[in-house]
């Protein structure tokens, strides 16, 4: 099901410092993320992994450190920056317009349009398109003109990463995205992140259930007290091993995975 | 997990029927405030003889276009998340500059522009404290409400001035198939907000900035020029019913409104609106205009005296917000 991971580094970023007034969130992190493969990014709370994904989203502006996108040094100073590079982010709080219907979501802040002063909607090549986002990743949704706030938990999930897919990003972080969901609807939304996979999207799966990272996931790079702790390939690693990385951390090794 | 399937277009317009049905709403508050209004007539009609006289119905609905023109852009506000309580003094004010630019010798066409262009102006200005300068929207409009009408009472000197004019004769008692001009303008502005709020992305724009501010900001959105919007929109309504109000009553009045402050808003939350943005129809505003002035027409017609009609008119607000909080709508 999935495709061989390449080895070639479609992100990289190196030695990122960043402190909130004397508390220093992260010291000198280092990710790299590989063509077509999924990156667990996992760690206990306040261990960096949110600070560090806003950093490469624009959220936060680093105190040091650099990004590297398809082995070119960039400056992410704001969400729209990011954006523009192709990295898309699908957030923890799903950031969908409840009172909005799918394909609004879809198309929010770039609908398709008769003309470019009254701004008159093409809705229905709008709804056609968002059918075919959603059939592309499988996600079961039938009506583009449903209202968000009538699908499940983890059909909002899907409408998110759909609309974070649509965007034709380089890759996507995936910021918990299995939270405060139900067990069959986890299911789906892994699925959903596999097909990402075989669509050759690179993603970040930032997440908190071991089970769901060692399920999608090639690697897994671990977070303790802002600072990487260590970076596994999914296949030669187990839970237990993550577990001890995660809570009684180590020291970084070489670079092995 | 479905398998990809080739049948969009039919899938589509399998949707758009069942669009149709929602549309209709059955399960909403705009049923539920159109029955309302419904049983509102048949009361004040088995209570009065004069209530459903044709000449009643024309002529509370023509008093009714002003604060129907305010409440559709007081709609467009609140849908975003705001308020405006000034629309009243910016009447006041617009008007007055424009009837004392009559008096003393312009062009009436130039005067109406101009009185337009004012109410834009103070659109601009409460557009500015409100979306750049994030200053509570009620504090904001409640300051610059006194300042507009302080304007419009030096200028004015406190006293109503009469003005006259073909345009003023056309709009404020011209007729066409027997209903006023001012309620084709009413239902006019009502058409376009809905027009712009369901069929452009500017529309779309405004129930996202009210439904959700950050995934708007993070999906590109220019947030803060969609709130500045709003309440531009808001104040030109209120400009334009100053149009009207001119016309009907003859003359600026610096006291236009302080009686019934809260009318407009009472009128869109009555409509359905929700309180914290996002949720909301015009429809809903018209009906809810419509049942504020059945109100009002059906308690005069009573010989209901003033004071109960406040007492009246306050407690339907209460309950309008009431049934939001019900709702879910809740407070931002």
């Amino acid at each position: 099901m999935t495709k061989a991971v390449e080895q070639e580094c479609i992100l990289e970023m190196k030695n990122i410092h960043k402190s909130f007034g004397g508390l220093k969130a992260l010291d000198g992190v280092h990710l790299d993320l590989r063509c077509g493969e999924v990156l667990g990014l996992v760690g206990d709370n306040a261990a960096g992994k949110s600070t560090l994904m806003k950093i490469l989203t624009g959220f936060y502006h680093a105190d040091g450190g650099s990004i590297f996108l398809d082995g070119k040094q960039v400056h992410i100073d704001s969400p729209k920056v990011s954006k523009r590079l192709g990295i898309e982010m699908v957030y923890q709080n799903l950031e969908l317009c409840q009172n909005m219907n799918v394909t609004e979501n879809l198309f929010l802040g770039r609908e398709i349009m008769r003309d470019p002063v009254l701004r008159f909607l093409k809705r229905n090549q709008m709804d056609k398109k968002s059918v075919e986002i959603l059939h592309k990743l499988k996600i079961d949704i039938e009506e583009p003109r449903k209202r968000v706030d009538k699908l499940s938990g983890g059909q909002q999930q899907a409408v998110a990463i759909g609309k974070a897919v649509s965007f034709d990003p380089k890759m996507l972080v995936l910021d918990e995205p299995t939270a405060n969901l139900a067990l069959k609807e986890i299911g789906k939304v892994l699925d959903i992140v596999l097909q990402l996979k075989e669509h050759g999207i690179p993603a970040v799966f930032i997440s908190h259930r071991l089970d769901d990272v060692f399920h999608v996931c090639d690697r897994i790079l671990v977070l303790r007290g802002g600072r990487r702790v260590t970076v596994k390939k999914t296949s030669e690693t187990t839970h237990d091993e993550i577990v001890r990385y995660m809570f009684l951390g180590a020291e970084e090794e070489p670079q092995s995975a | 997990m479905h398998e990809p399937r080739e049948t969009v277009a039919g899938d589509v317009k399998k949707a758009g029927f069942f669009r149709f049905i929602r549309k209709v709403d059955f399960s909403g508050e705009i049923v539920s405030i159109f029955i309302a209004l419904i049983l509102l007539c048949v009361f004040f009609s088995l209570t009065s003889p004069y209530f459903l006289t044709i000449k009643n119905i024309l002529n509370f609905t023509m008093n009714t276009s002003i604060l129907g023109l305010m409440a559709a852009g007081l709609f467009v506000a609140m849908l975003i998340g705001e308020i405006d309580v000034s629309q009243y003094s910016i009447l006041a004010l617009s008007t007055a500059i424009m009837v004392i630019l009559i008096r003393r010798g312009m062009n009436s066409g130039l005067a109406i522009a101009t009185a337009l262009c004012v109410s834009l102006v103070c659109g601009i200005i409460n557009g500015t404290l409100v979306a750049f300068l994030r200053i509570n929207p009620i504090i904001t409009t409640l300051g610059a409400m006194m300042v507009y009408r302080g304007i419009a009472f030096k200028i004015t000197e406190a006293q109503a001035m009469g003005v006259t004019g073909n345009f003023f004769s056309a709009v404020g008692s011209g007729r066409i198939l027997g209903i006023p001009v001012s309620v084709y303008i009413m239902f006019g502005v009502y058409l376009l907000v809905h027009v712009i709020l369901t069929f452009t992305a500017h529309g779309k724009r405004v129930y996202a900035v009210g439904g959700n501010p950050e995934a708007s900001y993070i999906s590109g959105i220019d947030v803060k020029m969609v709130r500045f919007w709003g309440l531009v929109v808001s104040a030109v309504s209120a400009g334009l019913a100053g149009l009207i109000f001119v016309s009907q009553v003859g003359a600026t009045v610096p006291t236009a409104g302080q009686a019934g402050l809260l009318d407009v808003v009472t009128a869109v939350i009555l409509g359905g609106i929700s309180l914290s943005g996002g949720k909301g129809k015009i429809v809903g505003t018209l009906i809810g205009v419509l049942i504020l002035a059945v109100l009002s027409n059906g308690m005069v017609l009573l010989g209901v005296q003033g004071y109960y009609q406040q007492i009246v008119k306050g407690l339907v607000i209460l309950m309008a917000v009431f049934v939001d909080s019900i709702r879910g709508g809740g407070f931002k």
